[in-house]
């Protein structure tokens, strides 16, 4: 069974900057690592694989530092890396993302199975990988906290927010996975080790990839941040109510209910 | 003159240190100290270390280890030391072990010893033995050419019989190999000189109690004890008379790694107790902002980074096998160890009884970085031999 991880590289630290023109974020003036909940996606890679065999192949689209994080990728056991890296891809929203990588997508062929983490730790959108399943026409499901593959078909335990629900569908399929489904392994040395000296990363730019030009980058990208703030939070004051549960949880509702909040 | 930026694949061995570091050893912190004699916890600690591929890191990858290189291996024991100093010495001591096997052994001995050495499917640590109940610092004092030594090494048909005594080395008792400084003759000096490796199951080689320390519960001493043991001679490293060239080029190489030990130590406590500093508030404001307390940060983290620098200096100096590569490891190993002493010993200071607290990780470290200032060398030796190569 052949699976595409598709992995994000983040500002290491909120200490980020923002481009006040257009409202994206300034990549290139902070450290990256490989989003966290990306390596969920990763590991159940790797869990899949050693059930079924197959090749893992991790994708990523970004400056020429994302490399980073496709090296770590393979480090933790991916078989090969794609670079999606082209200046014209700059300023792309998810909508614009989700192409290039579908166009990406579609040039790999071969592939049964597309795992995403569920959402990058800057953007938070969560948009990417269902909208990649749109774009590939492929089933999506999202949320996962547990696969399970047999044969053909596949099963998955969803998060809700009010519980959990059974997912049933059928390879090939596109699937976004939760944090706790897993512990993601820490790579042993000398699979760093190869993952610097011997794999590689293969980059392609928007020339290799064909499709729309004027769907990609921030030409192809409908979201446009207006103004990017700040937000300042205003703190209150802290009032600590003591006493018996009961005669404090009266005490809780009155307060409550005097400032409209109740 | 040097580029001591970490590239992005020593990064991704630090942070994989650190990952290690912070999920098996921390949540075990509290109960080393109590399992000193036991050793029942350092034993499941080790078996993630091999499965991981940290017992091979210094060996080349043809005989199954990784190969990196020094300044990797300084960043990989920097990260176990924030953590946890014992377990980074552990660990440290199996590479110490290692480096006279991997800088004068044969190509039949390097497959034999570091192939097992680098294992990830069993915990193979290595013990170098040195120091002697009559003989501490000496055998470690270049000046002194070995001629204190007294484990012997008699040649027997195709075998040598050791007998002697080794004191307070690491891993005893648990190592799998037993890399031996020994001698023909201690009036020969540096000409009767040798190393000799020596597997665990020996017949003649036993074990004395394990030491009970002020720190590092997770580092086994013992004395090693070799009465009538029998190797063959293909277990000597080079040839007699070369023991004391090579035991001074591998304590250069690992002079250093105490030194990094220490800035591992030392950091651990130091972001502790400033985190600890910004959250306590005293007199009004927090700790930090109080003008006293904010110089001993400013001064701590000067000191911490000053250290990390000598220790990348020095690693560097041995990958170019710079003419003043002896003098740089040793100044690596005397200022960042006192650096250590001091700084945790600060940290204690600035947390008042809560740093003193077992409740609190900081006097451990303080506990730990003692014992660096002394073994590999105690300082005032280490900085006698700075003195006269100036």
């Amino acid at each position: 069974m052949d699976i595409v991880v598709c992995i994000k590289q983040v500002p290491e630290t909120n200490d980020i900057g923002w481009d006040p023109k257009t409202g994206t974020l300034i990549r290139e003036s902070t450290g990256g690592i490989l989003n966290p909940n990306d390596k969920n996606a990763i590991e159940a890679a790797l869990q899949l694989r050693e059930k079924h065999g197959g090749l893992i192949t991790a994708i990523s689209m970004g400056p020429p530092q994302a490399e980073d994080a496709l090296r770590e990728a393979l480090g933790m056991g991916a078989d090969k890396a794609i670079l999606l890296s082209d200046r014209q891809f700059a300023g792309a929203d998810t909508l614009s993302t989700s192409y290039a990588l579908s166009l990406a997508l579609k040039k790999i062929v071969r592939f049964d199975l597309i795992l995403c983490g569920k959402e990058s730790s800057d953007g938070m959108t969560a948009q990417v990988g269902p909208q990649l399943a749109e774009l590939l026409n492929l089933p999506q499901l999202t949320n996962a906290t547990e696969i399970i593959i047999n044969s053909n078909s596949v099963r998955i335990k969803q998060k809700l927010e009010d519980g959990f629900r059974i997912l049933k569908t059928h390879l090939p399929v596109l699937i976004t996975v939760e944090r706790e489904m897993n512990q993601p392994r820490i790579p042993p040395m000398d699979s760093i080790m190869e993952a610097y000296r011997e794999k590689d990363v293969l980059v392609w730019s928007v020339g290799n990839l064909g499709g729309d030009k004027e769907r990609i980058g921030l030409k192809g990208s409908p979201t446009q941040s207006r103004k990017v703030y700040t937000k300042i939070v205003k703190k209150g004051e802290i009032t600590l109510l003591e006493g018996e549960p009961d005669k404090v949880a009266r005490e809780l509702i009155q307060i409550l209910k005097q400032r409209d909040l109740l | 003159m040097y580029n001591f930026q970490l590239s992005e694949e020593r990064r991704q061995f630090q942070e994989m240190a650190r990952k290690f570091a912070e999920k098996e050893v921390k949540p075990l912190n509290d109960k080393f100290d109590d399992d000193w004699e036991t050793h029942r916890i350092m034993p499941q600690v080790l078996k993630k270390a091999a499965e991981l591929g940290f017992m091979g890191l210094t060996i080349d990858p043809k005989y199954g280890g990784t190969g990196a290189d020094g300044m990797t291996i300084m960043a990989v024991l920097e990260e176990l030391a924030a953590v946890n100093g014992g377990v980074a010495c552990v660990i440290g001591d199996t590479w110490f072990a290692q480096t006279p096997i991997i800088i004068a052994a044969n190509e039949e001995q390097r497959e034999r010893f570091l192939r097992p050495l680098a294992s990830r499917d069993e915990v193979n640590l290595g013990c170098i033995c040195m120091t002697e109940p009559a003989s501490g610092a000496d055998i470690e004092d270049s000046r002194m050419r070995l001629r204190t030594v007294k484990t012997i090494i008699k040649e027997d048909g195709d075998d040598y019989i050791i007998n002697g005594v080794k004191i307070w080395p690491s891993n005893a008792g648990i190592a799998s190999h037993y890399v031996v400084i020994a001698t023909t003759d201690p009036k020969l000096e540096d000409k009767g000189s040798c190393i000799i490796v020596v597997e665990k199951d020996r017949p003649g080689l036993s074990f004395g109690k394990i030491e009970r320390k002020m720190g590092m519960p997770e580092d086994q001493n013992r004395e090693v004890i070799f009465e009538d043991v029998r190797v063959p001679k293909n277990n000597l490293l080079g040839k007699i008379g070369d023991g004391h060239k090579i035991l001074q080029t591998t304590v250069a190489y690992n002079r250093l790694g105490a030194g990094m030990i220490s800035v591992g130590m030392a950091r651990g406590a130091f972001e502790y107790a400033l985190k600890y500093c910004k959250d306590r508030v005293v007199g009004g404001k927090p700790l930090i902002k109080h003008s006293l307390i904010s110089a001993m940060f400013a001064d701590m983290a000067t000191k911490i980074d000053a250290a990390r620098l000598l220790v990348y200096r020095a690693s560097w100096s041995l990958r170019v096998r710079d003419p003043n590569r002896a003098r740089y490891s040793d100044m690596a190993k005397v200022f960042p160890t006192n650096m250590a002493m001091e700084v945790t010993s600060n940290c204690v200071q600035v947390m008042g009884s809560y740093g003193y607290s077992k409740e609190y990780p900081v006097e451990k470290y303080m506990r730990d970085a003692k014992i660096v200032q002394i073994y590999l060398g105690p300082n005032e030796l280490v900085q006698q031999l700075i003195g006269e190569s100036l």
